[in-house]
């Protein structure tokens, strides 16, 4: 029995309003699902560079075999297609989401949807038990997420899970999400303006059905197992607990995605705080950036617009469905940084003032709404914005990395995840060779290291590694510029991995652990003790059933890294000239002080020698940063191979 | 299904519970890492609608009430079930079961419970044309697997009085 997988995947072309199915299995074997099957419809089907906004562009649901599952946090969904965040030609890439969604689109009968086209009006779907319905959605048309969820839970009932947009989508603004719930949002690339550009406000499910699991007894063992280790880290509180100062602002315990046993956002739910700028009460879940909304004091981000003016403005960002993440990071430090350098200290007749919660309030609506010049140009991400108002430009770096995303993990961008030197040459190996801000699905690394480093010794991080990337360079302090490909390229496969299963990245993988002596994780069962790395692999086998070796699945990550790799040069001519555009960014000087006592940046030459050294593991020529052709068929991508060689783009 | 099961004996009489399982509002994340649990230990499969209990999710309040069987001391379905046999008691722990080669799936027992009115605590199962309720998981070593998964202890296996 194959267990995972429901079978079906869904086509919807909404200009012809046909449906159709495919088999899902025709794709899985080779490509697991999620961010896997995504890259491989994108090959076959997204063959030049596209514009985001046109029918042709594919918006892709893909769940995993684990969705729907036990598996912890497993209600994620990856959303793909051409994004028209990235900056400056949108290019195919992902985006992810948690919440419950997914898990219902499975018991619904379907492992993902591909929809195509463009509406000649504003519809939503109906998905339950392999039932699809288009529907009007007049009436939805221009709400806001919350109320947009609200009145399809009322029409077709309480149980319902429903992704959708805001006004932000509507109004195709290139940082706009695909929202479900208050706050799981597929945030990065801009996807909610593509569903807009389609005339699609929501797609709602609801599903009876089931996910086979081939071996029930073992599964829920490692469940049980996992669920123990989950709680043995140091960054993920043991047991959250309700703030009493915090019962004014009905403070609940709230989870993020279904089956998700992991205590990273419990207590950040507030479901009664009053408003500042308008009146009536805000609630939602306040978690990853939002808290810095309201500013934290003595960080980069110290503005002060007080609590219940931060709730506001983070509460409002997702009603219209606005990137918070580049809000944050991006925007609204930019416009204090062009305040401060006295460049811009105005929008339509409003002073630039973030400690002012009608400031966020007002702005927060001109770029949903693209309101005023201003507006309008916030509404296409903050390097197009300085392009089109032509100003602030030199400062766009402080604050973007590359390809139109804000930095984060990578010690400049973000001025709050405490990562130092040289911990962050492995993040600009990942956000050279990546087509987004690889961190949304690969925290392990970067952030493993920043926060365990002053958790256990260096010395049992140093055994770690040799244990994982095969040396201690990978993470020693003293050797900087030795061994990072290595752990740039695990990393990079496992964050495929879990955007194909898919599991959170908060979660996995199992590395470090404060419940074992020598701080590597391990759970115990009854097949024998599974190293924290291989976990995901047991989960895989358990459920699908699957009889695949440890090194095949790695294969199958590998395949897709370079699929992915590939789509990017034939559609977009990628090659090593485009990955060192991150050498500038990372020149840079870091915005923390590390162990070393000193801010550092990178050195260009050292840099370009540990890129060869990628290329060179990965089987990708030097010079132009591209898979050579018997890399591809060793991978099982032989017609991958045929077609970028017959057009001239490879040897 | 191969999970290992611990011997019960039955009881015809119909006797106060012995345990049951004790729910807590406040603490349920709505996760429903119980339903999934639940369906996987009975059923072999993932599935919230086959699941003997029932997490509502209020998403926007953040407001979870969990749905499950008080096993009753006098318990309505027992007594509505027209089938000799066809629903007993665990003398171990006095849960009240469906005996699934005996039910005819007339439902009289789902219709009978007074707390049933989201058709969650008494369900049908269509796959196997039975209705399936809590077992308290009487034959698992470990006791109730919901309650073990449970992530923020908003479930708990407590005795009766």
């Amino acid at each position: 029995m194959i267990g995972g997988w429901v079978g079906k995947i869904l086509r919807i072309d909404l200009s012809t309003q046909k449906i159709s199915f495919e088999d899902t299995m025709k794709y899985a074997k080779d490509f697991i699902g999620g961010r896997g099957i995504a890259a491989k419809i994108a090959w076959e089907e997204i063959k030049s560079p596209i514009d985001p906004f046109s029918p042709e562009n594919l918006l892709i649901f893909m769940t995993g075999p684990l969705t729907g599952t036990l598996a912890p946090a497993s209600g994620r969904t990856i959303v793909c297609g051409v994004a028209p965040q990235v900056y400056p030609t949108p290019w195919f890439t992902r985006s992810n989401m948690g919440g419950q969604w997914g898990s219902e689109l499975k018991y619904a009968g379907f492992d993902g949807i591909i929809i195509k086209g463009k509406s000649e009006k504003p519809v939503y779907l109906y998905i339950h038990d392999n039932e699809i319905e288009i529907n009007d959605a007049k009436d939805l048309w221009g709400l806001d997420t919350y109320s947009t969820q609200k009145m399809i839970l009322n029409k077709h009932g309480k149980d319902v899970k429903v992704a959708c947009i805001g006004p932000a989508g509507e109004n195709l603004v290139r940082i706009s999400v695909i929202l479900t719930e208050t706050e799981n949002a597929a945030g990065q690339g801009g996807f909610g303006a593509v569903m807009g550009s389609k005339n699609l406000k929501a797609i709602a499910v609801k599903g009876s059905g089931y996910v086979k699991i081939a071996d029930p007894e073992f599964f829920l063992e490692l469940c049980l197992a996992i669920k123990k280790e989950l709680t043995t880290t140091q960054h993920i509180p043991i047991k959250p607990s309700l703030d009493p100062e915090q019962s004014i602002h009905g403070q609940r315990l709230q989870n993020c995605s279904h089956s998700c046993y992991v205590h990273c956002c419990l207590n950040h739910f507030y479901k009664s705080v009053p408003g500042i700028v308008s009146p009536g009460i805000n609630t939602g879940q306040f978690h990853c950036i939002s808290p810095l909304f309201p500013g934290i004091p003595n960080t980069y981000y110290d503005w002060n617009p007080g609590f219940r003016g931060g709730f506001e403005a983070s509460v409002l960002s997702n009603k219209y469905g606005i990137n918070q993440w580049e809000l944050i990071i991006g925007t609204f430090a930019w416009l204090r940084k062009l305040k401060q350098e006295g460049i811009l200290t105005h929008i339509d007749g409003m002073e630039i003032d973030l400690n002012d919660p009608k400031f966020w309030y007002m702005t927060l609506k001109k770029i949903a709404y693209r309101e005023g010049k201003i507006g309008n140009a916030l509404a296409e991400g903050g390097p197009r914005a300085a392009e089109i108002l032509n100003i602030g430009k030199e400062y766009i770096p402080l604050f973007w990395a590359a390809y139109g995303y804000t930095g984060h993990w990578d010690g400049r961008g973000d001025k709050i995840n405490p990562i130092f030197y040289p911990v962050w040459i492995v993040s600009a190996i990942q956000w050279a060779t990546d087509t987004r801000d690889p961190f949304s699905s690969s925290h392990d690394y970067v952030a493993g290291v920043s926060m365990w480093s002053k958790v256990i010794k260096w010395e049992d991080i140093y055994k770690i590694s040799e244990r994982i990337y095969g040396s201690s360079k990978a993470t020693n302090l003293e050797t900087p510029y030795e061994y990072k490909a290595q752990p740039a390229i695990w990393h990079q496969h496992r964050s495929v991995l879990k955007d194909s299963l898919i599991l959170c990245d908060w979660a996995f993988p199992r590395i470090f652990s404060l419940a074992t002596e020598d701080h590597y994780a391990r759970i115990e069962t009854s097949k024998g003790v599974i190293e924290g790395p291989l976990i995901e692999y047991y989960f895989f086998k358990t459920v699908t059933g699957l009889d695949i070796s440890k090194e095949e699945l790695d294969k199958i990550t590998e395949r897709i890294f370079n699929l992915e790799r590939a789509i990017q040069i034939r559609n977009h001519n990628r090659s090593r000239k485009d990955d060192e555009a991150i050498i500038p960014y990372f020149e840079y000087e870091e915005f923390f002080v590390g162990p070393l006592g000193k801010r550092e940046k990178l050195d260009r030459e050292k840099f370009k020698k540990l890129l060869d050294e990628y290329y060179e593991l990965r089987g990708w020529d030097i010079e132009t940063g591209r898979p050579k052709s018997e890399k591809l068929i060793q991978l099982g991508l032989k017609d991958v191979a045929l077609e970028l060689k017959k057009l001239g783009l490879i040897n | 299904m191969s999970f290992s099961r611990i011997s019960s004996k039955v009881s015809r009489e119909i006797t106060p519970p012995k345990f049951i399982i004790s729910i807590d509002n406040e603490k349920c994340t709505g996760c429903r890492s119980c339903e999934l649990a639940c369906s996987i230990f009975h059923e072999g499969i993932s599935s919230p609608s086959l699941s003997r209990l029932n997490i509502l999710r209020d998403f926007i309040y953040g407001e979870n009430s969990i749905e499950i069987c008080k096993q009753c001391e006098g318990p309505e379905c027992m007594l509505a079930c027209p089938v000799e046999d066809a629903m007993f008691i665990d003398e171990k722990t006095g849960a009240r079961i469906i005996n699934e080669e005996k039910c005819i799936a007339c439902g009289n027992c789902a219709r009978a419970c007074p707390f049933n009115e989201n058709s969650s605590i008494i369900r049908y199962n269509p796959n196997k044309n039975v209705y399936i309720k809590c077992d308290l998981c009487y034959f698992r070593k470990d006791g109730p697997i919901c309650v073990q998964i449970c992530p923020y202890g908003a479930l708990s296996y407590v005795s009766y009085r």
